[in-house]
């Protein structure tokens, strides 16, 4: 199986910390935040869709919004196998700074 | 609210994956809606495209980047067949190389014309006051609107002053761009200064600011600041400032600037009267101010004028003061007294879709060929699918095809509009630059342009191409275009051609009119006339001498003194001259002559008599009438009626003139007087005798050097003043004959592109038909015929549209051609000439081919 690209790895730690919770615009906010960036609106769609093709990431619906008539929320978390692979990607990624000697910014 | 909207984001759909697509679909709607409440369906409409746009870009990079490899072997099969089909790769790139040269030249003039006046920081502030036709305005009326309107933040007023003296020591030259102007000017316009206090610049009576090209001409290295200059050989300028060169996208252009309230003192002009109007007032709104504030407010302060004059205001007057945008004047200003001749929005409207059109024809050809080589690239697509290739994959290799193509074209016709800008700038008349450093923008949109060309004439054979089934195009019956591509081929080459010859049969129209208008006869004689402008006083003051003088030459026979030329009679008076009480007061355009002028210029009096020396009653006040002014009074009999000049001045009518054309061709012949006052004539005009021109110059110019050393000598030929007038038209000539030549050939490419492809196609048959008989010559009517049944079709498509555009071009002008069937006949004769010498080539090399060579091959 290939690695995640960077893009789809943010994307899955976003869905992980919302722990159930996680949606479009949450998604992109985390993301947004975490690198300083604007995205174009639909961006995040494409790692996304992605991620669901894999099967490391599931859309359920949300109970509707507590207004009159709200809609049903697209809700994302993890699969099982979602899980795994965040596993594999922390393990990953400590390993390969495991040994990296101090860094010291010389500025 | 509606959750589900599929058919709505059609597009937006395809471009995600289906696992998310609905999620999408749903956040994209819900984003929409608010941005479509908070701020207006159209900022909604424009951030959703926007963002479309973007993640179409991003799936495309993509579907490159995912595999490298693939990319690699896209450009190198897009290459490859490029190399292969040398013909129609070079047809290719030469269309798209034309069309994309032509957009960028037309880009660059387009964009510079759309620039005029922008550059002041306050531009969007700054308006001018206009009324009715006309620029100018009292000069009373700057001050008073800045005191008295709240919305006004700041006034200034301008006044031209050309064929001013200016002398340093010994040297005299003619500045034609003095302007009079309050110190204002400064604080509305950006002027940035190079040298001097702005601030202060025009605050003594004697200041003179300079450009920095004026100040060099005058002063070379030294420093300007504190030297005199002298203005017509009497008044003392100190130079107190000097100012950046204003730039050519500026409609006002001026070279020196000195305080507006010494003109008024040293002339002894009244800078509180009303009557007359000749400075330009400049207005500097405040940020929050609705022009419509101050249009509103004119009408009051126009009425509390006429009262505090003592004049009645007549019920429900309505007429005037008006503002206009100063960003607006270059394209939408069409009045009299303008600075500089303005340009017309309608014009560049035209030759943008000029350039539009011509790309678009190019866009066809590159169309037209690719789904031509369907046949043997059908083979290709049918391969790659068997041996795996998706649907998508093929699409991005054929777009990559046209894309490389067009970056082909686009590095080629960079160079070509760079060498050809000399020329297109002579032909505009203007100085565009090629500077893409300087003007990114200008340059990323044609890259974008070019971009978009290549997607755009890449994606229908690229679907359609991609289409094919395997099983079918690898069969070997399969001949490649199906009838519904055939038929979109056919009509697109019509399409091309309609365009084309609407360009051509426009081209012959205008050249018709200006046919017209140069052979017209005007009522004045045009030929061996000199005329000297009379700007020195001490030449004014010597007319009688220096006229005997010259009459005294056997090659000189007649000299008059006139204040307009017979071409462009512009002065008017809108007293009420024709008597009758009721109605507005027609307008009167007037000339003020010597004797001679009449009998110089060949313009005939049909009833009473010219101006004559043998009666002495006409030096205290004589009149001539044109047909047209005795037409519109209802006289009876003009002679020996009273009449009064504008000044006051009274008088005989002695003679009518027959009318003559005192204006361009635009105009309509309007009522018109002559007073007879030689004193206050601005030209000289020499009827000569050509044995020995120059020799002839030469002895006027001693004649006026007698009286007048310091001030250069100048004179022009009177037929060239003419040939002058209708530059426009001559430009319009030109740029439809270039355009419609491009036209021509790219339409051309694109058919003898698919006269190859049919002749390959049906050679077979071609072959059949010689064994069994067929002439060559039958044969290659038989693949022509097909063309130019096309090409007929066009000009049916295409005359009504083209008289149509030329009809409204025509309305224009007060005396016009009708458009005839020649033009047309003519353009639609040359687009089958053409159409026919394209495709014949190629239909007589099938025709003349051994039908050994086709028929072997099965």
């Amino acid at each position: 199986m290939r690695l995640l690209s960077r893009k789809e790895e943010m994307i899955l730690l976003a869905v992980w910390k919302g722990q159930g919770q996680a949606y479009g615009v949450s998604i992109r906010a985390y993301i947004e935040r975490m690198t300083g960036q604007k995205w174009l609106f639909g961006a995040i769609y494409n790692p996304l869709g992605r991620l669901v093709e894999m099967g490391l990431v599931e859309q359920v619906e949300s109970e509707p919004l507590p207004e009159p008539g709200g809609r049903r929320r697209n809700l994302y978390r993890l699969t099982e196998a979602g899980k795994q692979e965040m596993i594999k990607v922390r393990t990953l990624n400590e390993a390969m700074w495991a040994d990296v000697p101090a860094l010291e910014s010389d500025r | 609210m509606n959750r589900n909207q599929p058919s709505r984001h059609r597009i937006l759909g395809r471009l995600v994956s289906p696992a998310v697509r609905q999620a999408v679909i749903e956040d994209f709607e819900e984003q929409r809606q608010y941005l479509a409440e908070r701020e207006g369906r159209l900022a909604a409409a424009g951030w959703y495209w926007f963002q479309v746009a973007g993640l179409a870009g991003e799936r495309l990079r993509s579907a490159f980047t995912a595999s490298p490899g693939m990319l690699a072997n896209y450009l190198r099969v897009a290459v490859r067949s490029l190399r292969k089909n040398k013909v129609h790769s070079l047809l290719n790139v030469i269309g798209l190389t034309t069309g994309l040269a032509t957009f960028i030249l037309i880009a660059l003039y387009v964009q510079f014309e759309l620039s005029f006046d922008r550059y002041h920081a306050q531009a969007d502030r700054i308006y001018r006051v206009v009324r009715d036709e006309y620029c100018f305005s009292p000069p009373p009326l700057g001050p008073r609107v800045r005191d008295q309107f709240p919305a006004v933040a700041s006034a200034a007023r301008v006044m031209r002053d050309s064929d001013v003296l200016v002398s340093r020591g010994d040297r005299h030259i003619i500045e034609q761009e003095l302007y009079w102007a309050d110190p204002a000017v400064l604080d509305i316009f950006t002027i940035p200064f190079r040298q001097g206090d702005p601030r202060r610049a025009l605050a003594t009576p004697d200041a003179l600011v300079l450009s920095e090209s004026t100040a060099r001409k005058y002063f070379g290295g030294e420093n300007p600041l504190g030297q005199s200059l002298t203005l017509f050989d009497r008044q003392k300028f100190v130079v107190t400032g000097v100012f950046a060169d204003m730039p050519a996208n500026s409609h006002l252009h001026m070279g020196m600037m000195a305080p507006l309230d010494t003109w008024f003192r040293s002339t002894g002009s009244d800078s509180a009267a009303w009557s007359s109007n000749y400075v330009y007032t400049y207005l500097l709104l405040r940020p929050d101010a609705d022009p419509q504030a101050v249009q509103d407010g004119f009408l009051d302060m126009e009425k509390e004028v006429m009262t505090g004059l003592g004049a009645d205001v007549p019920p429900g007057y309505e007429r005037t003061y008006g503002i206009q945008p100063i960003t607006e004047i270059h394209l939408h200003s069409h009045r009299q007294q303008e600075v500089s001749p303005n340009n017309d929005m309608a014009y560049i409207l035209l030759i943008s879709a000029i350039a539009v059109l011509v790309l678009l024809i190019a866009c066809v050809n590159y169309m037209n060929l690719a789904t031509a080589r369907s046949l043997p690239r059908s083979r290709e697509v049918g391969l790659r699918k068997v041996v795996g290739a998706r649907r998508g994959q093929l699409v991005a290799q054929f777009l990559g095809e046209s894309v490389t193509i067009i970056l082909l074209a686009l590095g080629l016709s960079l160079v070509v509009a760079w060498l050809a800008l000399p020329w297109f700038n002579t032909l505009v008349e203007r100085e565009l630059r090629f500077d893409p450093t300087a003007n990114p923008l200008l340059f990323g949109g044609i890259l974008l342009v070019s971009l978009l060309t290549g997607l755009l004439a890449g994606i229908y054979p690229a679907f359609f191409l991609s289409g094919f089934r395997p099983a079918a195009v690898l069969n070997r019956t399969f001949t490649g275009g199906s009838r519904p591509a055939s038929r979109t081929r056919n009509i697109l080459v019509l399409a091309q051609f309609a365009v084309t010859i609407v360009l051509i049969s426009s081209t012959f129209v205008v050249r018709d009119q200006l046919h017209f208008m140069r052979q017209a006869d005007l009522g004045y004689s045009q030929e061996q006339i000199v005329v000297l402008p009379i700007r020195d006083r001490a030449i004014r003051q010597n007319l009688d001498s220096i006229r005997t003088e010259l009459l005294r030459r056997t090659d000189i026979t007649a000299v008059a003194l006139s204040d307009s030329l017979p071409n462009s009679i512009t002065n008017f008076t809108r007293r009420d001259w024709t008597g009758k009480s009721e109605g507005e007061p027609v307008p009167i355009y007037y000339n003020t002559t010597g004797y001679d002028f009449v009998d110089l210029f060949d313009i005939e009096v049909v009833r009473g008599r010219n101006f004559s020396r043998e009666f002495p009653a006409d030096a205290a006040g004589a009149f001539l009438v044109n047909e047209t002014a005795v037409r519109t009074a209802g006289w009876d009999d003009p002679l020996e009626r009273e009449f009064v000049h504008w000044r006051g001045d009274r008088g005989k009518i002695v003679g009518v003139v027959k009318d003559f054309h005192f204006q361009s061709l635009h105009q309509p012949i309007a009522p018109l007087y002559i007073f007879l006052d030689p004193g206050t004539a601005s030209h000289l005009s020499v009827k000569i005798r050509s044995t020995d021109v120059s020799a002839t110059l030469a002895a006027i110019e001693k004649e006026f050097r007698r009286f007048s050393p310091n001030w250069p000598f100048e004179y022009t030929f009177f037929d060239e003043t003419f040939a002058r007038a209708y530059q426009d038209e001559q430009r319009l000539e030109t740029v439809f004959g270039v355009f419609a030549g491009l036209a021509v050939v790219i339409a051309a490419l694109g058919l003898f592109g698919l006269a190859v492809f049919s002749a390959e196609q049906r050679s077979r048959e071609m072959g059949i038909r010689k064994v069994l008989g067929a002439s060559p010559v039958g044969i290659a009517l038989l693949l022509s015929r097909e063309f130019l049944a096309w090409v007929l079709v066009a000009n049916v498509i295409a005359w009504p549209a083209a008289w149509f555009l030329m009809d409204r071009w025509l309305d224009a002008y007060a005396y016009r051609v009708e458009p005839g069937a020649a033009p047309f006949a003519a353009s639609a004769l040359l687009a089958v000439v053409i159409a026919a010498l394209t495709v014949s080539v190629q239909a007589l090399r099938a025709a003349m081919a051994n039908p050994v060579d086709s028929l072997r091959r099965q």
